[in-house]
């Protein structure tokens, strides 16, 4: 249906270098993806990891402390980084003619970072950062649902157990020590991958990744942390209140990892959940019974073991137990395979069209591409999807459903209104 | 790899020669029913983003009925002449196509993307919602129960809150002080008759134009399959009332409205301008000098250097008359009072201090080198052009673009800052802990207590 032809070198010191040449529209993305996560936190560190993140935007040996964001508006460009549980990206979209610029940038900072880096800088980006924290959950309405069940689904200690913007007490225990081990175990040439797409020559691009990239000495080698796989056990069952009016349920369950066996069926399967409003939760709670606002399905592309979310917003009267009921029964038609193969064409198509939206840009192609270097070692993966995902069917759907979303490998979280009503 | 090239870090490497901007190559034809098309063929995915551009927003709502223009685009798509709602709702997701209406003050703009191989079939969906909506009573009871539930929640959301109680004390009884959505009395008085009308008004094929973007076939093949699938549509529409250009405010508005959060919304601003207007290009200079990137000054000084906030931005919303242009941030509770009085002084510093050589270079560049990646996805350029037509834009419009720019002066920015930044004026809402930080406030103004709806409160 579609394949990108990717070009690939790797560098003496480790750093691999992808490349996707696409002339249609001048402009190039710069993207690099550090094989490091909030999974690699050490225990009372949470939220390092983006913490350590928002400080790589605070200037290098070469470049000005307000220098990265600036340089890049003023080239026309846009800019951001991510932190994941498994990894940690930088990229940047520029007119083709600054590629340089991206490179210079990105290079410094991993080569030139330590010097840079002060006390001052941590206290404040640990300030931002916590406002961020109070800004996307602490202040938004179940916005502390998600690293609840987080909780609830992981054992102590388990890598994905804590959510990556971390706790406040830990974001305040982070100090300089930390922020240049942590620096120095993780932020290497031989710990990342550098993706470059858009309208670029592939040897020049291997040629200026060697210019900038190249004199950057191999890191001591990472450790590596893999979040092993929950064996199934009993559910787990919580709720909390928020300053919320509505009651609104999460139904966490494990899931199959991204690009590993089933991956692509349980996606799929979350667009014949929710995607759409022919989709089975959404006629059935939104638009047949009408006690639900809104409900939404997801599986998050995580690299050791999966997991996925079902979330439901109660309609003004309705309990969060009569919302649990309706998903429940939903999820029993399908683990009985009451399922045509139309119904599952059609949500094969939906994914079909939001995959080719999201590779449409320079942006999410080389996220896309990074991703499957970093997790599989293996960047063509990219190019397997589109097969993939046209082959699942209603046989490996029900499937998904029958052997994951059950009991045994569910958490289940209401978030109640609570007492004392609107407003507090 | 072998002889690597020396380098020298300490300075930013140039750019290459600027590359050739690819802008979009309309074609543009009208069907025989007199609806518009505007049809651009762009990028290599096999993809087609089509947008059913109308222009009546909610100005164009009937009186007490606020929410009409929105009711009657989600409409479209609960059962047609032919079809159910169910039967509808199949059909687009086997299709696998996304169907999204977009309702703001100035227009109505539905858009349908998808892949290239159900192209014929997703025209055919477009035209049959569009043209022969049934408006049946028991789903237009749903959705209007569906809006009531979505502004009630929007009630959990302090900046929801304060984004609306804003626009209330920025634009007071004007259109563009009502949500485009409207208001829990104005949407329990929308039924399925006051949705037909606003549709046989409207929704006429002389007052829409189709734009069509991406995986396009050859145009003669394109118009005739258009013809086929809108053909009966007809009818003329009726020309909505203009709008009223909102006027000034000739003192300072300043509402507090009470949440006992760990944050505080804060929203500053008064009237901007018209898209029209023809110091567009330098309000949106100046605006990317004060807040509209991440390096102005706004930010700078409220996250890079106080550390109160994940970010503070300043938006200009250029609309058919005098939109808002206000700064927007969520800090800290506790630098609450500070914050408010920091951004006044910011809006001040703009005329005492107009930009730098290198401020005002970075504004103008970061407004013009980046037209490159503001035409690379399909839904992009569908969306651009969708403003052009919306605005009345002339199709040679982005080719003249960044000469209007690059044209402003430190003056210009300054002069407009004297003209749109009056702090005295200015309509200033603030949601967070009041209590706290109540009698502190007093100082910057006559504070008026307000609950989360809007209505006069005591704390």
């Amino acid at each position: 249906m579609v394949t990108f032809d990717l070009e690939e070198w790797t560098l003496d010191n480790g750093l691999r270098v992808i490349v996707q040449e696409d002339h249609t529209t001048p402009v190039v993305s710069v993207h690099i993806m550090y094989h490091v996560g909030s999974k690699h936190e050490r225990p009372g560190r949470t939220g390092f990891a983006h913490l350590f993140e928002h400080l790589m935007f605070q200037g290098s040996e070469h470049v000005a402390d307000d220098g990265h964001f600036k340089l890049i508006q003023d080239a026309g460009g846009t800019l951001n980084g991510s932190t994941w549980f498994d990894r940690t990206n930088y990229f940047e979209t520029l007119p083709s003619n600054e590629l340089e610029l991206g490179l210079w940038l990105e290079s410094d900072r991993l080569g030139f970072f330590e010097s840079a880096i002060t006390q001052e800088k941590l206290d404040n980006q640990r300030d931002v950062v916590k406002n961020e924290r109070r800004q996307a959950y602490e202040n938004r309405p179940y916005g502390l649902a998600v690293e609840t069940i987080l909780r609830m689904a992981y054992t102590e200690g388990h890598p994905y157990r804590h959510p990556t913007i971390g706790y406040m007490e830990d974001l305040d225990a982070a100090g300089l020590d930390d922020v240049r081990s942590f620096f120095r175990t993780f932020y290497a040439p031989d710990n990342a991958v550098l993706v470059l797409v858009g309208a670029l020559d592939a040897d020049r691009g291997f040629k200026l990744a060697d210019k900038y990239f190249g004199d950057i000495p191999r890191g001591p080698g990472a450790r590596r942390v893999t979040a092993p796989p929950v064996p199934a056990g009993v559910e787990v069952r919580e709720q909390i209140d928020d300053r919320v009016q509505f009651p609104r349920v999460y139904m966490f369950h494990h899931a199959p990892a991204f690009a590993q066996p089933g991956f692509e069926s349980a996606d799929v399967l979350s667009y014949l959940l929710a995607d759409g409003k022919s989709s089975r939760l959404y006629r059935k709670l939104v638009y047949e019974d009408r006690i639900a606002q809104d409900v939404s399905a997801q599986v998050w592309p995580t690299e050791d073991c999966g997991l996925s979310f079902i979330v439901a917003t109660a309609r003004p009267g309705v309990s969060a137990p009569a919302l649990e009921a309706a998903i429940l029964e939903v999820l029993s038609e399908l683990q009985a395979g009451r399922l045509d193969q139309r119904e599952a064409d059609g949500s094969v198509n939906r994914a079909l069209r939001e995959l080719v939206n999201a590779l449409d840009g320079v942006g999410g192609r080389s996220d896309a591409i990074a991703t499957s270097a970093t997790f599989l070692g293996r960047p063509s993966y990219v190019n397997e999807i589109f097969g993939r995902v046209q082959q699942v069917t209603a046989e490996t759907m029900t499937e998904i459903a029958a052997s994951w979303f059950i009991p045994e490998r569910r958490a289940t979280l209401y978030v109640l209104p609570r007492p004392g009503g609107e407003g507090g | 790899m072998a002889g690597r090239e020396v380098i020298d870090r300490s300075r930013r490497p140039g750019p290459g020669p600027a590359p050739q901007i690819r802008l979009p190559r309309f074609e543009r034809f009208r069907l025989g029913n007199g609806l518009k098309v505007v049809a651009v063929r762009h990028g290599a995915l096999p993809e087609i983003s089509a947008r059913v551009v109308l222009k009546h927003g909610s100005t164009t709502d009937p009186a007490e009925r606020a929410g009409t223009a929105l009711l009657t685009a989600r409409a479209l798509t609960e059962g047609t002449e032919g079809r159910s709602a169910g039967a509808v709702a199949e059909w687009l997701d086997q299709l696998g196509a996304v169907f999204r209406v977009d309702v703001d003050h100035d227009s109505a703009v539905l858009s349908l993307d998808f892949l290239s191989r159900v192209r014929d079939e997703a025209l055919q969906f477009l035209a049959e919602v569009m043209t022969r909506p049934s408006f049946e009573a028991k789903e237009v009871e749903r959705l209007r129960d569906e809006r009531l539930d979505e502004i009630a929640r929007g009630l959990d959301e302090p900046r929801v809150v304060a984004a609306l109680r804003w626009n209330e004390a920025n634009f007071g009884g004007h259109p563009y002080g009502m949500r485009t959505g409207g208001v829990e009395e104005t949407v329990r008085r929308i039924d399925e008759s006051v949705l037909r009308g606003f549709h046989a008004r409207h929704y006429r094929p002389a007052s829409a134009t189709l734009v069509i973007v991406g995986d396009l076939p050859e145009l003669d093949r394109l118009k005739s399959r258009l013809e086929t699938a809108f053909a009966a549509w007809s009818g003329e529409p009726t020309e909505p009332a203009p709008v009223s250009e909102p006027q000034p405010a000739s003192s300072r508005r300043l509402w507090a409205i009470q949440w006992p959060g760990p944050q505080t919304e804060i929203r500053i601003g008064g009237l901007g301008i018209a898209r029209l207007h023809a110091e567009y290009a330098t309000v949106l200079v100046m605006n990317a000098v004060l807040g509209g990137l991440f390096s102005s000054r706004i930010n700078m000084n409220l996250r890079e250097d106080k550390g109160w906030t994940y970010g503070a931005a300043s938006r200009v919303d250029a609309r058919k008359q005098r939109g808002p242009l206000y700064v927007a941030t969520a800090v800290d509770a506790k630098a609450s009072v500070d914050a408010v009085r920091e951004i006044l002084g910011e809006m001040e510093r703009m005329k005492t201090e107009p930009p730098d050589e290198e401020e005002l270079g970075l504004a103008i560049n970061a407004l013009t080198l980046s037209l490159p990646r503001l035409f690379e996805t399909v839904s992009q350029v569908a969306g651009r052009v969708a403003h052009q037509v919306i605005y009345g834009l002339p199709d040679d419009y982005w080719e003249t673009y960044a000469q209007q720019f690059r044209a402003v002066s430190r003056a210009d920015v300054q002069r407009a800052a004297e003209r749109l930044l009056d702090t005295g004026s200015a309509a200033i809402v603030v949601v967070g802990p009041m209590r706290d930080f109540h009698a502190e406030l007093q100082s910057l103004g006559e504070v008026e207590i307000r609950d989360i709806r809007g209505r006069p409160a005591s704390l």
